[in-house]
């Protein structure tokens, strides 16, 4: 394939190209993703050193299982899941944060319906989620414990009045401002794309 | 061989053309089933959170040169451990020498293209390391010759490196390598011709 073509062709279409051993077409795709997935997994560390070791993992694991794309989803969204997927999986070794497996805050009738989700829609929410963690990640220190602990690790307001040392009323304003400040920013996220929100996410404060 | 794993080093800059080197870096790491630091060094008044960000989308875009032109079945790239080693601060060759007295490697790989370094702190760099390999400039092949397999032209460009202190057990390293048999049986076999 030319240069000139290849530049204009499809992701799918390049990866149906890579299946038949073009390395040109493998080659031209690598390049168009390598720095949004470095931009990615950066978006979830902070760290440029950890954001380049999960980038260059996620590549490899994407690029070495390229066959076992199906074209259920587009190229990227597939991409990006992969390297959504390896962050977080990479966070939750290094007990940075400590999740608790989605699984085991949802309940029955939930774990049913991400069953019958389609790989599109699966897709659609790893990436929303994907979007959220870096948001909660980006927070101030105090802001972000407090969501962890009350939706993630699922703590009671009893638990966190006693953690926290603050009545409950106290509890219940913080989760609300802390919830509505990351809502804003994850519609403004939406809208104007999330690299763009978190490098200005402390000129929003809960008051 | 000692079964502590070997540190490979390979020192490049983005100003350079390195993507070959890197690529011969990375095949002989596997080969001897090490772990390739990758060192460079950036000014200590550039913008240091920009400067860091070229760098590793060079080395992400270094791998990608790697994975269209040199990945094949027999090498499997995401076995190489690689680390990145970003200096700031001096030149390249002042802090590849400060950097290797304070951690030693098995093998600095030198890139031909970075003359800073190979013309004159060879000497110091064969003293700091526990051998140094100096790729000479990658010869592409002629349009008469045939393409060379992946593999001939990684022996290729070790037969015409310079070795300078190369642990002994080096090639017994390479010999576990089964493609060297191949490879010397077809020169042997050219030669004969």
């Amino acid at each position: 394939m030319s240069t000139r073509i290849i530049s204009k062709t499809t992701d799918e279409e390049l990866v149906m190209f890579i299946r038949l051993d073009d390395r040109e077409a493998l080659g031209e795709l690598y390049n168009r993703y390598y720095k949004k997935v470095f931009n990615k997994c950066f978006s979830f560390t902070r760290k440029q050193e950890q954001a380049f070791d999960l980038a260059q993992e996620a590549l490899m694991k994407a690029f070495e299982n390229i066959h076992s794309f199906k074209g259920e989803s587009s190229f990227s969204t597939w991409l990006y899941t992969i390297t959504h997927r390896h962050c977080l999986a990479a966070l939750k070794k290094s007990s940075r944060f400590q999740f608790q497996p989605l699984e085991e805050n949802s309940g029955n009738e939930e774990e049913k319906n991400d069953l019958s989700l389609t790989a599109e829609e699966n897709n659609e929410r790893a990436e929303q989620e994907s979007i959220m963690y870096s948001l909660i990640n980006a927070l101030p220190e105090k802001e972000r414990d407090l969501l962890n602990l009350k939706y993630l690790q699922g703590e009671s307001i009893e638990d966190l009045k006693t953690q926290l040392n603050i009545s409950g009323s106290a509890v219940k304003m913080r989760l609300k401002r802390s919830r509505e400040k990351l809502n804003t920013l994850y519609t403004l996220a939406l809208t104007y794309g999330l690299d763009q929100v978190l490098e200005q996410v402390e000129l929003f404060t809960v008051s | 061989m000692s079964s502590v794993k070997k540190v490979l080093l390979y020192p490049f800059s983005i100003d350079c053309p390195y993507f070959e080197g890197y690529a011969w870096a990375m095949e002989l790491a596997f080969r001897m089933r090490a772990s390739l630091q990758l060192f460079t060094t950036i000014s200590a008044t550039q913008n240091v959170k920009g400067s860091t960000d070229s760098i590793y989308h060079s080395l992400l875009e270094a791998h990608g040169h790697f994975l269209q032109h040199y990945q094949h079945e027999e090498i499997k790239s995401h076995e190489v451990k690689r680390e990145a080693c970003i200096i700031q601060g001096g030149e390249l060759k002042e802090e590849l020498i400060s950097h290797l007295k304070k951690n030693p490697v098995d093998i600095v790989i030198i890139d031909s293209s970075i003359s800073t370094v190979h013309t004159s702190g060879m000497r110091e760099i064969v003293m700091e390391s526990g051998g140094v390999i100096l790729l000479s400039e990658d010869q592409p092949s002629g349009a008469d010759k045939p393409h060379p397999s992946r593999t001939d032209h990684f022996y290729d460009r070790l037969r015409r490196a310079d070795l300078y202190k190369l642990p002994e057990n080096f090639f017994d390293t390479l010999g576990n390598d089964h493609s060297l048999f191949n490879y010397l049986r077809k020169f042997i076999q050219r030669k004969r011709i």
